[in-house]
C-alpha cells in the first residue's frame, strides 16, 4: 500500500480538485469568507468575481473552513483498483468510502466551527484572555499571533528589568488590550485616527496598554509595542515620578526600534529610528539644530522629543563612556534625594530643566553641556545613517509627511533595491513614481510587485487598475479596480478613488 | 456665474426623510412607512438643521447621574439608512443604471456641491459618529418583529467614556428600501430603570402606509462648496445665502417639537424650549451685538449677513443633546448659535452669545479678510466684543472677573508685553509668545481693543478711529497680496530633482513667512506711520491705567 505522506493541503486538493473552501482566516487575523476557494500545494486560490487571488501558505492562518464538494478522482492504476473496491485515501491510509464520508462530514463541521469561532473571536465579548508573569492580556487577534506577541512582552520585560534593575514589586500586572485592526481599536478606545497605541498611567491603579495589529506590517506593530510598553517599564522605576519627555519619549523611541526574533526569543537594542533620523537631518539642513538645553527646557511633550530626544538617548546609551553614567542618572532622577524635585500633578513629582541640566553635567562628568552637545551633534552627523530596507521605508514615510516627495521616492527606491522591502514599500514607491516626471511603466511594475508580496493589498489593485485605464486598457483596469473593492468592500477611501475615476471617464 | 442656481433653488425637502407628523410621543414616517412610539415620559427633541440621517430624537424627562457624578438624560434616536444612499456604484452598467439615471438628472452634479458623508449601515454609522466612549457589542441577534426582519443590538460603552459608562440599545428594522435604526443611549447607571421602557418602545414599531408623493421629493441638498460661493457675484451670493437661511428656518419651523416655540427679530430666528424671558434676553443680546457691529464696523467687509438661527435650550444637557448629530450637518451658511438657560456657568452665557454672533458676522461679512487679520486684531476685536452684555437699554463692554484676574496676575508675573511688539507679531510669533505668556496675551489684546474703542481713546488724536484705519489699510494690503499671489500662480512648477524640491519647499515656507510679515508690517506702517516710540509708550500706559 502506498503511504500518503502528503500535506493536508495537497490531500484536500487530491480529494476535491474543484473549487472548495469558503472561509479563510489569515495569520494577521483578516477573514475572507463567502468565496469559492481552491486549495493548492503552496497556498489557496480565492475566486473573486473580478479575478482569482493566490494567497501563499505563509499568510494562511491555521483556521479555515472548507465546504467540500466533489469526489476523489483516482489518478494511477493502483488508486483506481482501490477505489473500485470501495476504498478512498484519508490521512495516509485507505479507508472505506462510507467511513470517509462520515469523517469528511465531521471535519467539515469542525472547520466550519473553527471559522465561526475565528470570526466571533473578533468581537470583544468573545475575546481571549491570557495571563503571564507580568501581564494580563485581552485580545481579538488570532491565537498564534497573540502567542508570539505575548512572548515578546515577557522577554522585553525581563530584558529591561535586567538593564535597569527594575522590578514590578507590588505593582499589579499590566493589563494589555490588543485589537485585531485599527477600526476596532478606534471603536473600543474612542481614540482619534493617528493614534497607534497608548499607555494609560493614571489613575495609578488602572494602568493599561492598548494597541492594535497593524495590517500588513508586523514590524510596525512590534515597534509600537516596544514604544508603549517602555512607558510602562520606565514608570516602574518609580510609579509616582514623571520623567520629563526628553527621557520618557527618548527612551521609548530608543527601545521602540528594538529587534525581536520570535524563534530565538531574543531582542536587541540600539538600532536606528530612520523615520526620526530623516526629520533630524532635514532640520539640520534647514539650520534648526536642537541644543540640549532647548530640548530639556521643553517641559511639554512635542515632536522634538521623539526625534531629538531619541537621538540624545541613543547617543548617551550607545557611547560606552556615557552609557552606564546615563543609566545611573536616569535612575537617580526619581530615586535620589540629591535631585531637587517639583510637583507634576495628581501627587506625582518631576524634575525641572535647570536641575536636570545641572545633574546631567555632574553624572556624565562633562566639563560643560556645550561640550557634550558638540560631541552629540558630531555623533548625529557621522554615526547615524539609514541603511536597511525598513530604515529606508520609514525614512521615505517621514519625507512624505514633510512634503518631500522626490526624496521619499529615492528612499523607497533604496528600500526596494535592498531586495528586502515590504509590500507596502513597493506600493508606495509605485505611487511616488507618479509624481512630477512620472514613470507609469515602472509604477505599474511596482504595484504588481506589491501585489505579489501582499496579494490582498486592495490599494495596489486600485492604483494599478487606474493606471491601466489611463493607458487605454480600460476593461482590464476596471476589473482590477472592482477587484480591489471586492477585497475591501468597506473601505471608503477605495470607493472614493473608484468613483473619482469613473466620474472622470 | 452659476446660472443653474436661479431656477433650481427649490425648497429643501423638509419631509423627504419623513419627519414626524404625529404626537409628541410618536414618530410617524409616511415617507418610509413606519411609526414608533417613544417611552411615555420622554419628549420629542429637535434634530440639527441640515441633519441627513437622524429623522427624530426623544429625550427622557428625567436626568440620571453617572458614577462620575454627571447628570444626563437618556436619548432615543430614529435613524434612516435608505438603500439609494447607502448603495455604492459598482462600475457595472446593469447594476448602476438607477444610480446613473439619478446622476444624469442632476446636471450641475458634484463639482460645486460639498461631498457628503455616506454611512452604509448602522454599525458603520456608530463607529464613525459615536464619541461618548469606546464600546463593544454584548448582544447582536437576528430576529423578527411583526413580519419585519430585525437585528437586536446592545453595546457597553466602557472605555474612555465621557462623563461615565454608558449603554446602547438598538434595533435595526430592515424594510424593503431602507434600514431604520431606533437606538437608545443612557448612562449605565440608568440602564436598569429605562431598559423596560426602551424595549417596549422598540416593540411599538409598526409599518404604516406610505405617502407616494413624499417618495417623489428630492432629498438632495442644493448647498454649494465654499469655493463655488466665493466665485458668485455679490448679488448672487446674497440671494443664495438668503435662500439657504430661509430654507433652514422653514425646516426648523416645520419640525418644531411640542414644548418648543419660535421668535423672530430683525436679524435672528430663535427656536427655544427655555423660558420666554430668557429667550427674549438672548435675542436682545444678539441684536445689540449685531447692531453694534453694523454701526461701529461698517468698514469691515460688505457681504450680506443672513439671518442666524439661535437655538435656546433650557439646560446644558438639552444643548449637548441638540448638538450631537451625524457629523455632516455643519454648514457655513446656516450657522446656529446654541446657548442654554441653565448652563453649568450661567454667568458667561451672554458673553458666549456675543462672541458667537461676532464670529458669525465677521465670517459672513468679510470671510476672506478674516484670514488676513493679524492675531492681535483677531483676538483683540473679537475678544472685546465678547465682553459686551446688555444692561438695561445699553450694551456695556466690561471684562469678566477671570479676565481682570488674568491681567493682574500677568502684571505681577511680568507676562504683560509692551503693546507695539504685539501689534507687529505674525501668527507664528504670537502663538510662540503665548506659550510663554499663557492666556494673558489674548486677554491683553482684547483689553487693548476695549480701550481703543472707548471714549477716552476716541477723544485722543492718535487713537481716534485707529481700528478703522487699521482695517482699511489691512484690506488694501490684503488685496495687494492676493493680486501678487494670483500673478505668481502661473509660474508654479513641479520640482524635477530633490535639490529643486528642497529649494521649492524652502521658498514656499519663506514665501508664507514673507507674506505673513508683509501683511503685518504694511498694515502697521500705513496705520502708524506718524507714531513714534513715545506714542507707543503713552498708549501702553493709558491702556494699563484703564485696564489694571
Amino acid at each position: 500500500m502506498k503511504r500518503y505522506a502528503l500535506s493536508a493541503a495537497v490531500w484536500v486538493a487530491l480529494l476535491a480538485p474543484a473549487a472548495l473552501a469558503d472561509t479563510l482566516e489569515l495569520k494577521d487575523g483578516r477573514i475572507i469568507e463567502d468565496r469559492k476557494m481552491t486549495v493548492k500545494d503552496d497556498g489557496i486560490l480565492v475566486h473573486y468575481v473580478n479575478g482569482d487571488l493566490f494567497i501563499p501558505k505563509n499568510l494562511v492562518g491555521e483556521h479555515f473552513a472548507i465546504s467540500e464538494s466533489g469526489e476523489f478522482t483516482p489518478r494511477t492504476d493502483e488508486e483506481k483498483e482501490k477505489f473500485e473496491k470501495g476504498f478512498v485515501p484519508w490521512k495516509g491510509k485507505w479507508i472505506r468510502k462510507s467511513k470517509w464520508e462520515r469523517e469528511r462530514k465531521k471535519r467539515k463541521e469542525e472547520l466550519a466551527e473553527r471559522a465561526k469561532k475565528a470570526k466571533a473571536g473578533r468581537k470583544w465579548i468573545n475575546r481571549l484572555k491570557e495571563e503571564t508573569a507580568n501581564f494580563t492580556f485581552e485580545h481579538t487577534i488570532p491565537e498564534e499571533t497573540a502567542n508570539e506577541f505575548i512572548d515578546l512582552f515577557e522577554v522585553y520585560f525581563k530584558a529591561f528589568a535586567k538593564h535597569w534593575g527594575v522590578r514590578r514589586g507590588k505593582e499589579p500586572k499590566l493589563r494589555v488590550f490588543f485589537y485585531h485592526d485599527r477600526d476596532y481599536f478606534m471603536q473600543r478606545t474612542n481614540m482619534p485616527s493617528g493614534v497607534l497605541g497608548y499607555f494609560k498611567f493614571f489613575p495609578l491603579d488602572e494602568k493599561e496598554l492598548n494597541v492594535y495589529n497593524i495590517t500588513n506590517d508586523r514590524e510596525y506593530t512590534i515597534d509600537v509595542i516596544f514604544h508603549e510598553v517602555n512607558h510602562y517599564l520606565v514608570n516602574l522605576i518609580d510609579p509616582k515620578f514623571h520623567y520629563p519627555p526628553w527621557v520618557g519619549e527618548g527612551l521609548a523611541e530608543y527601545y521602540g526600534c528594538s529587534k525581536w526574533d520570535p524563534k530565538s526569543k531574543k531582542l536587541t537594542t540600539g538600532h536606528l529610528q530612520p523615520g526620526r533620523l530623516v526629520i533630524i537631518k532635514d532640520e539640520i539642513e534647514r539650520g534648526e539644530r536642537m541644543s540640549i538645553a532647548d530640548l530639556i527646557h521643553m517641559e511639554q511633550a512635542t515632536g522634538h522629543h521623539y526625534t531629538w530626544g531619541w537621538a540624545l538617548c541613543h547617543f548617551l546609551l550607545e557611547t560606552p563612556k556615557y552609557a552606564k553614567k546615563f543609566k545611573k542618572f536616569v535612575l537617580a532622577m526619581s530615586k535620589s534625594r540629591g535631585f531637587e524635585k517639583k510637583d507634576f500633578h495628581s501627587g506625582m513629582l518631576t524634575v525641572g530643566p535647570e536641575e536636570t541640566l545641572k545633574q546631567l553635567k555632574k553624572y556624565l562628568k562633562v566639563k560643560s553641556i556645550d561640550d557634550l552637545e558638540k560631541e552629540w551633534h558630531a555623533y548625529v552627523d557621522k554615526q547615524l545613517n539609514v541603511n536597511t530596507a525598513r530604515g529606508f521605508e520609514n525614512a521615505a514615510r517621514m519625507a512624505m509627511r514633510n512634503g518631500l516627495l522626490l526624496r521619499a521616492r529615492r528612499y523607497y527606491r533604496k528600500a526596494v533595491e535592498t531586495g528586502d522591502a515590504s509590500a507596502r514599500a513597493y506600493y508606495s514607491y509605485g505611487q511616488s513614481l507618479l509624481y512630477g516626471k512620472s514613470d507609469r511603466k515602472k509604477a505599474q511594475e511596482m504595484f504588481r510587485e506589491a501585489i505579489k508580496r501582499a496579494p490582498l493589498n486592495a490599494y495596489a489593485y486600485m492604483e494599478l487598475g487606474r493606471l491601466l485605464r489611463r493607458d487605454g486598457k480600460r476593461k482590464e483596469g476596471k476589473r482590477l479596480m472592482q477587484l480591489a473593492l471586492e477585497i475591501e468592500p468597506d473601505n471608503e477611501s477605495l470607493w472614493f478613488r473608484f468613483e473619482q475615476d469613473l466620474d472622470k471617464s | 456665474m452659476l446660472q443653474v442656481l436661479r431656477p433650481l433653488i427649490v425648497g429643501f425637502a423638509l419631509t423627504a426623510m419623513g419627519l414626524s407628523t404625529a404626537s409628541a410621543q410618536t414618530h410617524e414616517n409616511r415617507r418610509w412607512g413606519f411609526s414608533v412610539k417613544a417611552p411615555s415620559s420622554w419628549k420629542q427633541f429637535p434634530v440639527k438643521t441640515g441633519e441627513r440621517w437622524i429623522v427624530d430624537k426623544f429625550l427622557c424627562k428625567r436626568a440620571y447621574t453617572s458614577e462620575e457624578s454627571y447628570a444626563q438624560k437618556p436619548e432615543m434616536r430614529v435613524i434612516v439608512f435608505p438603500h439609494s444612499r447607502t448603495k455604492r456604484k459598482t462600475g457595472n452598467p446593469s447594476d448602476d443604471k438607477d444610480q446613473d439615471k439619478a446622476d444624469e438628472k442632476d446636471e450641475k452634479k458634484k463639482s460645486d456641491q460639498p461631498r457628503q458623508r455616506v454611512y452604509r449601515n448602522y454599525r458603520e454609522y456608530l463607529q464613525k459618529t459615536y464619541q461618548d466612549g469606546g464600546y463593544f457589542f454584548i448582544k447582536e441577534e437576528p430576529g423578527e418583529h411583526d413580519g419585519t426582519t430585525i437585528e437586536m443590538l446592545e453595546a457597553k460603552v466602557d472605555k474612555n467614556a465621557h462623563y461615565g459608562k454608558k449603554r446602547i440599545i438598538a434595533w435595526l428594522f430592515h424594510l424593503q428600501d431602507c434600514v431604520v435604526a431606533v437606538d437608545f443611549n443612557c448612562f449605565e447607571a440608568a440602564y436598569k430603570d429605562v431598559k423596560r421602557d426602551c424595549y417596549r418602545s422598540l416593540k411599538s414599531f409598526k409599518l404604516i402606509d406610505r405617502d407616494p408623493e413624499l417618495a417623489k421629493e428630492d432629498d438632495s441638498s442644493n448647498r454649494v462648496t465654499a469655493k463655488a460661493e466665493r466665485e458668485m457675484t455679490p448679488e448672487e451670493r446674497m440671494r443664495y445665502r438668503r435662500d439657504q437661511a430661509e430654507q433652514a428656518i422653514r425646516r426648523v419651523e416645520d419640525t418644531l417639537p411640542d414644548g418648543w416655540y419660535t421668535m423672530r427679530s430683525a436679524h435672528f430666528f430663535a427656536a427655544s424650549n427655555a423660558s420666554k424671558k430668557f429667550t427674549k434676553k438672548v435675542i436682545k443680546q444678539a441684536e445689540a451685538i449685531r447692531g453694534w457691529l453694523d454701526e461701529n464696523l461698517p468698514y469691515v467687509g460688505e457681504d450680506y449677513v443672513p439671518t442666524a438661527i439661535l437655538r435656546v435650550c433650557k439646560t446644558t444637557d438639552d444643548e449637548n443633546a441638540y448638538r450631537s448629530g451625524s457629523g455632516d450637518s455643519w454648514d457655513s451658511v446656516i450657522s446656529e448659535i446654541t446657548v442654554s438657560e441653565r448652563s453649568w456657568d450661567p454667568r458667561y452665557e451672554m458673553q458666549w452669545i456675543a462672541g458667537l454672533v461676532a464670529g458669525y458676522w465677521f465670517q459672513q461679512r468679510a470671510g476672506q479678510l478674516v484670514e488676513f487679520m493679524p492675531p492681535w486684531l483677531r483676538h483683540g476685536v473679537l475678544g472685546h466684543i465678547a465682553t459686551g452684555v446688555v444692561r438695561g437699554k445699553r450694551l456695556v463692554f466690561k471684562p469678566v472677573s477671570w479676565q481682570r484676574d488674568a491681567l493682574r496676575t500677568g502684571e505681577r508675573e511680568g507676562k504683560i508685553l509692551e503693546t507695539e511688539p504685539i501689534v507687529k507679531m505674525t501668527a507664528a510669533e504670537f502663538y510662540k509668545a503665548e506659550r510663554q505668556a499663557g492666556m494673558t496675551l489674548r486677554t491683553q489684546c482684547a483689553s487693548l481693543c476695549t480701550y481703543l474703542f472707548s471714549k477716552r481713546a476716541q477723544s485722543k488724536k492718535k487713537t481716534k478711529n485707529i481700528i478703522q484705519r487699521y482695517f482699511d489699510n489691512l484690506n488694501v494690503v490684503a488685496n495687494e497680496l492676493i493680486e501678487k499671489t494670483e500673478k505668481k500662480k502661473d509660474k508654479f512648477k513641479m520640482a524635477e530633482t530633490e535639490e529643486e524640491e528642497l529649494e521649492l519647499r524652502k521658498k514656499r515656507r519663506e514665501t508664507a513667512k514673507k507674506n505673513a510679515r508683509f501683511i503685518v508690517d504694511e498694515s502697521y506702517k500705513r496705520t502708524f506711520s506718524d507714531w513714534d516710540g513715545d506714542d507707543w509708550k503713552k498708549l501702553h500706559s493709558s491702556w494699563k491705567r484703564a485696564a489694571l
